[in-house]
């Protein structure tokens, strides 16, 4: 496998884990839980 | 192949949007734990039958809100693009060909029988545009009266958002009409003017459009897997150029970042031209176009 390849592998698992320290994970749920008013053209 | 890559899709189109209890409760949709967890393809978690939550929806919530971050470490979609990074590194733009919900909407509708037309492909372009204009450079920088950013891909453009979520919950719950105003009706005559451009244009909002295909693109070049190009077998007979939903010409461009790795194309090569393979296989050369056949 290319390093490249490697290190972009590396480099969005650390991305992820940086979100879900962050509590994005939370957010997304909290998001998801509630209707979308925009994607329904709402506002 | 074709086969498997239909059954797939309807299985990950049906699996993803399973919540089947939208009508008895009373938030229409589904409120459970796997709303954590993004669809790798474009599928509106404003569906009653969604699943998962969007990708695209989630990303721009998180640019909105990334002024207003308070203590801690900013929110900064950190989670998304990691997730989704993974995806396209592994796979590229092989999620769009056999993944994605609104993917294979367009493909069925593509079947009603009408004159079919090309796409002009400078238009491939937008959807790069799209994806940094709408989803990252607006929902930062625009904001509403009270100071917050909004999703704007989804209130102008998204046409998954007006099918799969605003049609049905507007026929769930009709209280919503009230509510509705100019963002509703340029929606409803968006997702027209796509779904009519699709059944004359083969993956007209994938090819154009859409924000998420333009990211995974952007990997198609170094994911793992690849449609391998055996020149030594191909004979120019132009069966894949007729075959691809992407306008692609498989034996000139066979590492486009168009190309959704349906492999339509290695289903109509007689010759054996064509083949899906991983990339970067120990004792395998990293490139993939082979003069001779391994035959």
């Amino acid at each position: 496998m290319p390093k490249k390849v490697l290190w972009l592998i590396i480099i969005f698992t650390i991305l992820f884990i940086i979100g879900v320290n962050a509590g994005e994970l939370g957010y997304l749920m909290n998001l998801g839980n509630t209707i979308c008013l925009s994607c329904i053209g709402v506002g | 192949m074709t086969n498997l890559r239909s059954l797939i899709q309807t299985l990950m189109a049906l699996g993803t949007n399973a919540y089947l209890l939208f009508p008895f409760g009373g938030s229409v949709i589904y409120q459970g734990p796997l709303k954590a967890v993004c669809n790798p393809g474009l599928n509106c978690y404003s569906c009653p039958g969604a699943l998962l939550s969007c990708p695209v929806g989630a990303f721009q919530n998180f640019m909105a809100s990334l002024r207003f971050s308070t203590g801690g470490f900013p929110l900064t979609g950190a989670i998304v693009v990691g997730y989704l990074g993974f995806i396209g590194t592994a796979v590229g733009r092989l999620t769009c060909g056999w993944v994605c919900p609104f993917g294979f909407i367009q493909d069925l509708i593509h079947k009603i029988p009408t004159r079919k037309f090309s796409l002009w492909k400078p238009l491939r372009w937008v959807k790069y545009a799209v994806l940094l204009v709408m989803v990252i450079v607006m929902p930062i920088f625009i904001l509403d009266a009270s100071g917050l950013g909004h999703p704007w891909f989804c209130k102008l453009l998204c046409p998954a958002g007006t099918l799969e979520g605003a049609v049905p919950l507007l026929l769930l719950k009709p209280g919503l009409w009230d509510t509705v105003g100019f963002f509703f009706w340029n929606k409803l005559a968006v997702l027209i003017l796509i779904l009519a451009a699709a059944i004359l244009i083969s993956r007209f909002f994938c090819r154009v459009l859409c924000p998420l295909g333009a990211f995974y693109s952007l990997f198609s070049r170094i994911s793992l897997v690849q449609l391998e190009f055996i020149e030594g077998n191909c004979v120019e007979c132009g069966a894949c150029l007729h075959a691809c939903p992407t306008g692609v010409v498989p034996n000139q461009e066979f590492d486009s970042r168009e190309c959704i790795m349906c492999l339509k194309c290695v289903d109509v090569c007689h010759f054996r031209a064509l083949d899906f393979s991983m990339r970067h296989l120990p004792g395998k050369p990293a490139k993939i176009k082979r003069t001779t056949s391994p035959l």
